[in-house]
Parts: C-alpha cells; sequence; structure tokens
C-alpha cells in the first residue's frame, strides 16, 4: 500500500537519478521494499541486504563528506575572525606569508585528498582554500587602512571560488561562489538605489559551470538567484511600480516552459524547473500587485481571481505531467493566498462567514478535481 | 575532481597561482600608491566625538567629504567623483572643483582625490552637494590600543597623513596626534 500524500504518477515517475538525491530515493526505496516484498519479488533476506547497503551508503560516506564541508566553513570562520582581531604585533610581511602558506597548503590537501579518492573530503579542502582567499581579501583591505568599496572585495572573492570551482570541478565552490555573487548584487542594487545590471554578467558565468557539471541543485540556486532578480525589478523600474512587467515576465517564462517541452521532451527536468521557476515570478508579481499596490476594489478582485486560477493551473499541472515543484508551489501558494485575501478583506467589505464559504467552495471544486485526476492516474493494481 | 592525474595537480597549481597573484597585486597597489603618492596631511573630523574609536578601527571624517561638496548637476549616488583640493591653511584642505572625469588640477600646488559619491542632497535653486568617500574613512589599530588612543586624542588635534596618486587615488599612511605619527608600519 502506498502511504496517503504520494501521487501516483509522481511515485511513478523517476524523476532524480537517485545520487542526486539521496534523501528520496531513500524514502521511495523504503516504500517500493515494502511492496516488493509483500509482492514476493524479494526476498526478506534480500531486503534486509539492501537495506544495509542503504544504511552504510548514507551513514558512513554522506555523513562523513556533510562533515568536512562543515569544518570548511568553521576553519573558514575562524581564519577570518582572526584577521578581524587585528593581529598587528607580527610585521606586515609575516602575516602575508602565513596566508598564503595557509591558501596552498589548502589547495595542496584538497590535491592528495582527491589522490587517495576521497572527493567529499577534498572538496572540503577547496572550500577551505576560497574561504582562505576571501580572508586574505580582507586581511589585506585591513593591513592597509583600505575602506573601498566593500562589495568590490566580494567580487573578487567569488571570482576566486568561480577559478576553483571550474579548474577542480568541485560544486560546493561553485555554489558558494553564487551566495558570494548574491550578496554582492544585493548590496550594489541598494547602495546605487537602483537596478543592478552587472549582476546577471557573474551569474551567467556561474550558471554556465553549473550546466557544464551538470549539476542540479546548482542550476536551482541560479534559477532562485535570477527569480529574485527578476521580482526586484518590479520594485526598481518604473519608479517601482513594474509589478505588471513581473507577472508578464514569469508567464512569458511558464509559456516557453511549456513549449520547450513540447518541443524537445527529453529533457524534463529543465522544463519543469523552468516553468516552476516562472510560477514563482508571476505570484511574486501578482501578490505585490494585489497587496503592495493597494488597488481598487474591482481590480483585486480581478487579479485574486487571476492568482487562483494560476495557482489551481499549477496544482492541475504537477499533478498531470508530474512535476512535484509546480504541485508544491501550488499548494502552498493557494494557502498563502487565500490567507492573505482573508487579512485583507475582513471586516471590509466581504464578512468572515461570506469568505469561508467562498474560499470552502474553491477548494472543494479543487478537491473534486484532485480527485477525478487522482482516480484517473491510478495505475491498474500492480499489489495482490 | 574524480581522477587527478598530473594535469589535475597543475589545475590545484593554477588556482593557487592566480589567487596569490590577485592577492600579490592588491598589496603591490597599495604600496606603490604609498611610496610613490604624493604626501599631503589633512586635518580629521570626527565623526561622533563620543565614540571616535568603535572597537578597534577609528572612523574618520574629513572637511572635503561629508554632506558640503557641490557637485555637478547630473551626478548620481554611486557615481565616481574627482575633487579638486587646495590647502587653504595648514592641513585644512579646502573644495575647489568637482568633475565627473579626471582634469589636470590648473595649479599644482592643488590635489585631486578619487572618489564615490555616498548621497546627494538636493535643494531648490541650489546646486546640489553631497558626501564623498575616499575610501580612507577608517583606520585600524592593533587590538585593545583603541580606548587608549582615544584618551590621547580627546582635546588634541588629529590628521591623517594621505598618499595620493596620480590618478587621484588616495591611501592613508598614518595618523597624526599632537604632531606625532602613530601606528605607522613598513610597507611590507
Amino acid at each position: 500500500m502506498r502511504s496517503p500524500g504520494t501521487h501516483p504518477e509522481i511515485a511513478n515517475r523517476n524523476l532524480d537519478p537517485p545520487k542526486n538525491n539521496m534523501w528520496s530515493y531513500r524514502k521511495r526505496i523504503d516504500q517500493d521494499l515494502v511492496r516488493w516484498r509483500e509482492a514476493g519479488w524479494v526476498t526478506p533476506e534480500g531486503e534486509t541486504a539492501i537495506r544495509q547497503d542503504l544504511e552504510k551508503g548514507v551513514r558512513t560516506l554522506g555523513l562523513a563528506n556533510a562533515l568536512a564541508i562543515l569544518s570548511a566553513v568553521l576553519i573558514g570562520f575562524a581564519v577570518m575572525s582572526f584577521v578581524a582581531a587585528n593581529w598587528q604585533t607580527m610585521p606586515r610581511i609575516l602575516r602575508l606569508s602565513l596566508m598564503l602558506a595557509a591558501l596552498w597548503g589548502s589547495y595542496g590537501l584538497a590535491g592528495l585528498l582527491a589522490r587517495r579518492g576521497m572527493t567529499g573530503f577534498a572538496n572540503a579542502a577547496i572550500l577551505l582554500g576560497v574561504g582562505i582567499f576571501g580572508g586574505s581579501i580582507m586581511l589585506i583591505s585591513q593591513m592597509y587602512h583600505m575602506h573601498g568599496n566593500p562589495a568590490d572585495a566580494v567580487l573578487l572573492w567569488a571570482g576566486g571560488a568561480l577559478l576553483a570551482g571550474v579548474m577542480l570541478r568541485s560544486n560546493p565552490s561553485l555554489a558558494f561562489a553564487m551566495v558570494l555573487v548574491i550578496y554582492w548584487g544585493v548590496s550594489e542594487a541598494l547602495r546605487l538605489e537602483k537596478v543592478f545590471w552587472p549582476f546577471l554578467i557573474p551569474w551567467a558565468l556561474i550558471s554556465a559551470a553549473y550546466y557544464w557539471q551538470r549539476w542540479r541543485p546548482g542550476l536551482h540556486l541560479s534559477g532562485l538567484a535570477l527569480a529574485g532578480f527578476v521580482i526586484s525589478l518590479g520594485y526598481r523600474l518604473n519608479d517601482g511600480h513594474a509589478h505588471g512587467l513581473v507577472v508578464a515576465a514569469g508567464l512569458a517564462v511558464m509559456a516557453a516552459a511549456i513549449a520547450g517541452e513540447r518541443l524537445q521532451p527529453d529533457r524534463p527536468a529543465l522544463w519543469s524547473g523552468a516553468l516552476n521557476y516562472g510560477l514563482v515570478i508571476a505570484l511574486a508579481g501578482l501578490w505585490a500587485l494585489q497587496f503592495f499596490e493597494e488597488p481598487a476594489l474591482d481590480v483585486f478582485i480581478l487579479l485574486a481571481v487571476l492568482a487562483l486560477a494560476l495557482l489551481i493551473a499549477a496544482i492541475f499541472w504537477g499533478l498531470r505531467s508530474g512535476n512535484r515543484g509546480a504541485l508544491w508551489l501550488g499548494y502552498v501558494g493557494f494557502s498563502v493566498e487565500i490567507l492573505a485575501i482573508y487579512g485583507k478583506t475582513i471586516g471590509t467589505l466581504l464578512n468572515t462567514s461570506l469568505f469561508f464559504l467562498v474560499a470552502g467552495l474553491i477548494v472543494s471544486g479543487l478537491a473534486a478535481v484532485a480527485y477525478r485526476l487522482h482516480a484517473r492516474g491510478e495505475p491498474q493494481p500492480a499489489t495482490p | 575532481m574524480i581522477k587527478l592525474s598530473p594535469a589535475s595537480w597543475l589545475a590545484v597549481a593554477i588556482v593557487a597561482l592566480v589567487q596569490t597573484v590577485a592577492l600579490a597585486s592588491m598589496v603591490y597597489g597599495r604600496v606603490a600608491l604609498l611610496r610613490d603618492g604624493r604626501e599631503i596631511v589633512a586635518e580629521v573630523i570626527p565623526v561622533d566625538p563620543r565614540d571616535l574609536f568603535r572597537g578597534d578601527y577609528v572612523i574618520l571624517g574629513y572637511t572635503f567629504g561629508r554632506a558640503q561638496v557641490t557637485v555637478p548637476e547630473d551626478i548620481n549616488q554611486g557615481d565616481r567623483i574627482y575633487v579638486t583640493l587646495r590647502e587653504a591653511a595648514p592641513t585644512q584642505w579646502e573644495v575647489v572643483g568637482t568633475s565627473s572625469t579626471w582634469q589636470q588640477p590648473s595649479d599644482p600646488s592643488h590635489v585631486v582625490l578619487k572618489g564615490i559619491v555616498d548621497y546627494v542632497y538636493r535643494a531648490q535653486n541650489e546646486a546640489p552637494k553631497a558626501s564623498v568617500r575616499y575610501g580612507i574613512e577608517s583606520y585600524f589599530v592593533p587590538e585593545g590600543t583603541g580606548r587608549e588612543l582615544e584618551k590621547q586624542v580627546q582635546d588634541k588635534k588629529i590628521s591623517a597623513a594621505l598618499a595620493v596618486g596620480s590618478d587621484g587615488d588616495v591611501a592613508i599612511k598614518a595618523l597624526i596626534v599632537d604632531g606625532q605619527r602613530v601606528h605607522q608600519e613598513p610597507w611590507f
């Protein structure tokens, strides 16, 4: 038996290669093993052996690598706080030499670990090297009393992280590069108080590296960063009232994703990801129009209906195409939208009970649609 | 880095080398400026007289930086600006003019500093005024010596010895408290 809440359409589609998503893989195989044993395809001994094998993989390597990355982050922070603590009793040349020795030491350690096949530890050592590079930038700025634009230092650091990520094919370093570039873009946008278009250049470079590495979590980071950038345009362009443009951009991305899925069906993950980020952008724009711009009541109702229709379409699409992201965005977005409408309208035009009645009717309609889809999507019983 | 071949060792070396060069060029640019730049001494105005030494660095204000620099009409927040100064009295530098492009000063005793417009104040029927940041607004002191220096500084005038490069870049060489240079370090 399948646990409730798992959509059959989705459970049957192998969206992620197992290694990319260890946790959801484990969850799925847990459920499948029970089913397979009940069907008599797997002996109880076989099931135990498979479970032990899974445990070993996750417990040892996964945990060790996660701890190694965390330790690199911690040591990186230690280096930076050491810098902040102003170790000015040492001559400058000694301070510089120590920093460079630590830098070369980290990358050398990464090389040794990679040579012994310890990829996870090697990645942690690379991340440590990148951290020391950033710490050194700050140290030099402090040593020479450079109080220029701190964002420039962050961009230089991001450049170092990207270099290490590409040359050494290290995904954690590439992820860190994107985090730094996001920090750079946000701080420059706030400082200049306008749209900071140069953000798109390093964003595109790092995204290209993710694509080249075929690293899906990285591409999600890219999608998230770009969605945030597009949403911010709504608050910057046209004197801060360009949310209509954001909605249009989001819908255009969604349309392109649907068209792309038709034209090139061999890359479902790319198109479903693009669709979900388009949805996020369109919803953020719609929410700004509804709750930030304070529109007239008739416009507000129109926008709310549009948002709810879009969310229901997302849930529908999620169920039909096996796009789990769209499904969850639809559910969560629907709840948030209903709550937000409630918050805005309570005590004004609609009274509370009428609101709940309308919302209840909408949701029950949705449930009916979902039930029909569920029933249609249910495969012929494979379990006896 | 799944398999490490001699080529990967080369990649490791390239990463470390490029990052080392980036850091070295930061240091070299600064040292060249301190060594070759024209030295001027400018009076420092405390930003917040009650708390001059916040932690272990000093925030420094200058008469030619804070809210009083008349700037061209078309200048915006975040823009680069070149400010020409003249020494009206010893350590008292005042603004002669500003421009958004580098211009050779007409009088050789004048000095041009490159800065970034921090904020523009616009008033009716008046040329806009701006706060300008030159990158010389903080000075780090050894840990634990901030408070001591603060006591020393009270009622005494401080000034900053600045090195100005030929392109307007500017760096702090040392702080001068009561005629004495404090915490000046060798270049390397």
